[in-house]
């Protein structure tokens, strides 16, 4: 092996051309490269320290883990009413801001709205709010059944303005088990890609169940291409102009979590873990700093073209007649939680795509010219007015989980 | 200030701070959410004050090897890292409850090197292997926050390839086998971070210039302790 190294003098005629050194120094070209690559191999150490915190202090490791995530794992375990609390918790609701107080006794349980959990100018009529406390109820009654209670809703007792939701009051039954009971914890959104599949017509009509539900509800899946075209394009558009609504865009915003801290601490909001990435881009996300609002509205208006709505075997759109009803919402509410439940039973992702309404109702609360009413309307004429829309399709990778409350922090 | 008298008192110093350290894990992991003000109103007592309890208990391992008058240069060097590190890392575990054990643990970190320019030119010599526990560190720092297999499968690479790096009497298949476990099992199984395959390949560039260094150490008969 040769040991010997080579010096680099500088030439008298070449003064430029110091080489990193003087003869005097007698810097070596071993000697320089060597401490060119401890230099570098220093600064490239240093970065992955500073990024393994990174992977430390976001959780990268540990999608789904801590407190927060904690009522997944923990939904079966308490009997009682408490127990059937523990699976209301698990319900959608809009930018999963869990709108929901339970006052529970040994035979009652009472929901009541949290006013303050609101997405503000996104859902100026809090339509979105109420159908989250139907869906809430959906799994309260679930959760009641199997664990040998049976329930029997009053609907808001205190009028339609009263916090007061529902009022369920609980007799003994025999406990049984219940498919969609089992699915509560399977269930998340999914707004990751679909794999192009069709969902077979008569699947998408087994997932509709209204029994027990208002008259004057009712679902449409828009299947073909044309029209899922159609509706597709509606979609970005309102997604569009929801962030170009600065107002908008800022309360949607507020219910962000971009930091593992925030979501341990609030447990719920809408998360990196929720969006449907690749577990590449997923893990390149969550390294980078918090997004600003631009940048998460950019992302997610990219998405709902290029993903959300370039995917979606069908759209399933729920209508009212009398969209403004509590009762009608709180009941729309309880038959969406009942689509995705079945649907999570079969295989099928869905994703809720609500930025038309949102749309819809913010022209109306501000008195701006209605643009989104009528395309709505002229894609399904003479049903009622359009109340909740989602897309469904076979996904092609799971959905995470999403922060929850504790059974403990929502009840009084 | 005699070596010996300094040395003890280090050894008091570090066990004092250790043995606060300790006491302060055990009430974050007991009673940590119940005084948030005291403990730093984090999000995972129990795990913290987990983690707090072995970070102490590796600053008193540090403090009691103080009594060995013969440690090398750099024995004392690393020894002043299990000081001084835990003492400045347990300021995010344990909120106000550690700030005496950090104020103590820093000072007998501090007043454990016996000679700085002889540190620092052990440390220079020896960089490279600086470099590589140095990952074997940022390993253990991720495997902290992933779920139990993948935090037992990132602990254990982690602590090999600190061990690669301080082991320089290691034959060369020792080192090369602690080099494998350190970097391929984890960076397979946490791939999607990212940084854990960043950090496999940096270690795997890193112990080139280690191995050959041990190699050359031995062929010159050196062991550089």
């Amino acid at each position: 092996m040769m040991t010997a190294t080579r010096t680099i003098r500088a030439r008298p005629d070449s003064p430029g051309d110091s080489a990193g050194g003087s003869p005097s120094t007698g810097w070596s070209r071993r000697k320089m490269l060597r401490a060119m690559g401890l230099g570098a191999a220093t600064v490239v150490v240093a970065g992955a320290g500073a990024l393994s915190y990174r992977v430390f202090d976001s959780a990268v490791l540990d999608p789904g883990g801590g407190d927060a995530y904690a009522p997944w794992q923990s939904w079966r375990d308490t009997p009682g009413p408490l127990g059937a609390v523990a699976a209301a918790v698990l319900a959608a609701s809009p930018h999963n801001t869990q709108p929901w107080i339970f006052g529970v006794g040994a035979q009652v349980i009472d929901l009541y709205v949290d006013r303050t959990r609101t997405t503000g100018t996104v859902d100026p009529f809090a339509r979105e709010q109420f159908v989250g406390l139907g869906c809430a109820v959906e799994n309260l009654v679930l959760g009641c059944r199997v664990r040998g209670l049976e329930p029997t809703v009053t609907w808001l007792p205190d009028g339609p303005d009263g916090d007061r939701v529902a009022n369920v009051a609980l007799a003994d039954r025999t406990a049984g088990s219940n498919p969609l009971y089992d699915a509560i914890g399977d269930r998340h959104t999914n707004r990751g890609p679909y794999d192009g599949r069709p969902v077979p017509d008569d699947l998408l009509t087994s997932l509709v169940d209204r029994s027990d539900l208002q008259p004057g509800l009712a679902v449409h899946w828009i299947t073909d291409p044309d029209t899922r075209g159609v509706l597709g394009g509606l979609l970005v558009d309102a997604a569009t102009a929801l962030t170009a609504d600065e107002q908008q865009s800022t309360d949607g915003f507020v219910w962000f979590r971009g930091s593992n801290d925030d979501i341990q601490r609030y447990r719920d909001g809408l998360v990196l873990d929720g969006q449907g990435l690749g577990p590449l881009t997923l893990g390149a996300a969550k390294l980078l700093p918090a997004s600003s609002r631009t940048a998460g509205d950019k992302f997610w208006v990219d998405q709902t073209r290029t993903v959300h709505t370039a995917t979606a075997a069908a759209y399933g759109v729920i209508t009212a007649t009398d969209p403004d009803s509590r009762r009608t919402q709180l009941d729309a509410g309880r038959l969406l939680q009942r689509i995705h439940l079945t649907a999570t039973t079969q295989g099928v992702a869905l994703q809720h795509m609500n930025q038309i309404t949102e749309r819809i109702d913010r022209e109306s609360a501000t008195g701006a010219a209605p643009t989104f009413a009528p395309r709505f309307a002229a894609l399904l004429p003479g049903v009622g007015a359009p109340l909740l829309t989602f897309r469904v399709g076979y996904p092609v990778r799971p959905a995470h989980t999403t922060p929850r409350r504790s059974v403990a922090e929502v009840t009084r | 200030m005699s070596r010996d008298r300094r040395h003890r008192r280090v050894v008091r110093l570090g066990l004092a701070g250790s043995g606060l350290g300790l006491l302060a894990g055990i009430v974050q992991a007991t009673v940590g959410s119940r005084i948030p003000e005291w403990t730093g109103a984090k999000a995972s007592p129990i795990a913290l004050g987990l983690l707090t309890i072995g970070l102490s208990a590796l600053a008193g391992w540090a403090a009691l090897q103080q009594r060995d008058l013969r440690l090398s240069v750099g024995g004392r060097a690393a020894c002043a890292l299990a000081l001084a590190g835990p003492g400045l890392l347990c300021l995010s575990t344990v909120g106000r409850l550690w700030y005496p054990s950090a104020l103590l643990l820093v000072v007998a970190g501090t007043m454990t090197i016996d000679s700085w320019s002889a540190t620092a030119k052990m440390l220079a010599t020896g960089w490279f292997r600086v470099l590589l526990g140095a990952l074997g560190a940022c390993q253990l720092l991720m495997a902290a926050g992933a779920p139990l297999i993948l935090a037992l499968v990132g602990a254990v690479g982690g602590a090999c390839l600190i061990a690669a790096a301080v082991w320089r009497s290691a034959s060369r298949p020792v080192v090369v086998a602690l080099l494998a476990v350190g970097i391929l099992p984890f960076a397979i199984l946490a791939w999607a971070a990212i940084v854990p395959a960043l950090v496999a390949v940096t270690a795997a560039l890193i112990a080139v210039p280690v191995l050959r260094g041990a190699a050359n150490a031995r062929t010159v008969g050196g062991d550089h302790r």
